[in-house]
């Protein structure tokens, strides 16, 4: 029951019927009440028209003598056996119609008419009265009418009202039901296409035909987070793969290597061969753990930032020196160009993000290269940013492997062999590290060579 | 001396207890906080090593009950290398601090370096056989011939000199010398060992840099 109450359907027909039968029963008591008093005002004047043309009447003093001679003539002139009719003069009452004998209240002397029901009685009776003068003398003149007139006309008008009303609540029902049901059929097409799409089927999109703008909207923002899910699925469907396969590889080799180790008798250097060999491979698997962890922890704001002021110069100098025998070896050169001197940061993980792009440029970069660590100020979307360049002289990334470099495990060669250590995961750790500093990062092709940008924001200064 | 390790994982125990013992400590495992506590209470130890995991009461909480009557070192081992666990331990009183999975040469280095912290003197002058370095005026002799080295190569011998005859880690010269704390390939430490190496041992007959295979380097007159 309250399921079904619950049901948009049955709550938009229910509410409009509410509505509507609301505002018939007010018109229907309107215009009841409206011809109540018309007939009433048609009575009363009916009743004024009498006691006019007797007063007109008795003005000739004739008449009245005549009227009080043959009180009889009168009576039957009038007739109707539910009229009523009273001439009093003093204590006489002079003309008495009053077949159904209704009792009447005392009367005080009033020169203009007045009207009165009286409805204790068995027949109720509305009548109206009036003292004139004839002859300096006061005559009360009283006449009355059923209200059984009235309500012979009223009552079956009644009647009818309320089957009107009544049918015209039961047509309003019904096509409610039906337009509500015509206009939320897009959104049941929803929920049945909604419910049809699974992991397996992320691919499928929700698709009205003439759905209504609101429903339109509401589909078209499934539609979207749809793709984002889709997207972040795949991704992190690669990424398992990726992982499975990349702890595959030194799996191999201590499993196959350690074997191979076993099949005989072997000499004590041979056997710490295999263990040397051995520790490079769970040191390299451990390095893994370490930078997934570190990706879970930041995907999931795990990671606690220990927000420092930071001199770049001395600290930028330090990350070069690190690289400074193999940029010899290399025959590449650093230049270092500030126009910000100071950032805040979490200086552990910018050295980090930082270590993680140099190492790459020498990695990809091969011999006689520049490479350019470049810091200025620049706006975006109104915040004033602090941006930390490295530049690769003379190198570029096709513009179809840009958008995917910062994805973890992408490599722009196809080939997995991967002879670096940084295991596919470099730049998507650089990636966490600014999202966790809530800034951004972007990799441009520049006229110098290729440029990774990482963005912080410089609020963060007040901040501190 | 003798050090109490307080772990439920039997495997790390027992090639604790092993390691030590070849290291030169004599060492003693308890497998549960209670047990530890005890014994602790019954013997004196020079060091212990705590697990934060243990089956009855954690590490934590024993390391709060070992410091109402102790004050002695602790080095405590997590497998969370969060910050909060790091700065939890420190606040309760440990001494360092080592997630796992750790290497043991690094967990020798700061057993060492804990129980030496209280006699260490910063000497002026250290020396090896016939190689010398001045701390004050930052210069480097062998057989009495001065060598040039640039900054981080002396940063790196006066390293290596204040532990001499130990194995270094890759690692711990990282952090020492450049000042890294993560997980680095750390191919650039062999360049900078071969380059240090080239200029204080090339021209003699004894060798003081020698590589331990798959660990790192020690500093050492004996072969």
């Amino acid at each position: 029951m309250f399921k079904s109450i619950r049901s948009l359907e049955l709550r938009i027909t229910l509410l409009a019927t509410t509505c509507a039968a609301m505002v018939l029963c007010a018109v229907a008591l309107m215009t009841y009440l409206g011809i109540n008093q018309i007939l009433i005002s048609q009575q009363d004047r009916a009743l004024v028209d009498r006691i006019e043309r007797l007063e007109t009447l008795l003005q000739d003093s004739r008449n009245i003598e005549q009227i009080i001679a043959r009180p009889k003539l009168y009576q039957n002139m009038l007739g109707n056996q539910d009229n009523l009719f009273l001439l009093i003069h003093g204590d006489q009452i002079l003309i008495n119609i009053n077949p159904l004998g209704i009792p009447l209240p005392k009367f005080t002397l009033q020169p203009q008419i007045q009207f009165r029901d009286l409805s204790v009685h068995a027949y109720p009776t509305r009548i109206a009265w009036k003292t004139i003068q004839i002859n300096r003398q006061p005559y009360l003149l009283i006449a009355g009418k059923q209200w059984s007139e009235r309500k012979d006309i009223i009552s079956p008008f009644q009647k009818h009202l309320f089957i009107y009303v009544v049918t015209g609540i039961l047509a309003i029902f019904i096509l409610c039901a039906i337009t509500s049901r015509l206009g939320l059929n897009s959104l049941r097409t929803l929920r049945e296409q909604t419910h049809a799409i699974s992991i397996h089927k992320l691919e499928q999109r929700l698709n009205l035909i003439h759905p209504p703008g609101e429903i339109e909207q509401l589909a078209s923002d499934i539609n979207a987070m749809l793709d984002r899910i889709e997207i972040g699925y795949s991704q992190l469907n690669r990424f398992s793969e990726d992982i499975a396969h990349e702890f595959r590889t030194p799996l191999n080799n201590l499993i196959g290597q350690t074997e191979i180790l076993l099949m005989s008798e072997r000499s004590p250097v041979q056997y710490q061969e295999v263990m040397i060999s051995n520790l490079e491979d769970y040191q390299r698997l451990k390095r893994m753990i370490d930078s997934m962890l570190f990706l879970a922890r930041a995907d999931t704001q795990k990671v606690c930032l220990n927000k420092q002021k930071i001199q770049l110069q001395l600290f930028i100098e330090n990350i070069f020196s690190i690289f400074e025998y193999q940029a010899e070896e290399q025959h590449c050169n650093f230049v270092l160009e500030l126009e910000t001197t100071e950032l805040v940061a979490d200086p552990e993980l910018l050295q980090q993000a930082l270590y993680n792009l140099i190492s790459n440029a020498l990695i990809h970069g091969g011999n006689h290269r520049t490479i350019y660590v470049h810091s200025h100020r620049k706006t975006i979307n109104n915040m004033s940013m602090i941006a930390l360049s490295v530049i690769t002289s003379g190198l570029e990334i096709s513009p179809e492997h840009l958008s995917h470099i910062f994805e973890r495990f992408y490599q722009c060669n196809s080939s997995r062999h991967n002879t670096h250590q940084t295991g596919g995961l470099g730049l998507s750790i650089v990636a966490s590290i600014m999202t966790l500093h809530e800034g951004t990062y972007h990799a441009v092709n520049r006229a110098e060579g290729i440029s990774f940008e990482v963005i912080f924001p410089e609020a963060y200064i007040e901040k501190l | 001396m003798c050090i109490l390790i307080i772990e439920d994982e039997v495997k790390i125990a027992s090639y604790l207890v092993k390691g030590l013992n070849e290291s030169g400590y004599e060492a003693q495992c308890a497998h549960s906080g209670l047990e530890g506590l005890e014994k602790l209470k019954m013997h004196a130890y020079s060091l212990v090593i705590l697990d934060v995991m243990l089956p009855d009461i954690d590490g934590w909480t024993v390391l709060k009950v070992l410091r109402q009557f102790s004050k002695i070192p602790v080095i405590f081992l997590t497998a969370k290398d969060q910050v909060i666990d790091r700065v939890k331990g420190l606040e309760l009183g440990a001494d360092d601090y080592l997630a796992k999975p750790f290497s043991y040469i690094e967990l020798l280095a700061r057993i060492k370096s804990l129980l030496r912290r209280q006699q260490y003197v910063q000497e002026n002058q250290l020396e090896i056989a016939n190689l010398k370095l001045d701390l004050i005026n930052h210069k480097v002799w062998r057989n009495k011939q001065l060598i040039e080295l640039s900054k981080k190569e002396f940063n790196l011998l006066h390293f290596m000199l204040r532990h001499p005859n130990e194995i270094i880690t890759r690692r711990q010269i990282a952090s020492e010398v450049w000042h890294i704390n993560f997980d680095t390939d750390t191919n650039f430490i062999d360049v900078a060992v071969r380059r240090l190496r080239n200029k204080i041992d090339e021209a003699h007959d004894i060798k003081l840099i020698h590589t331990v295979r798959g660990l790192g380097y020690k500093i050492s007159a004996e072969k």
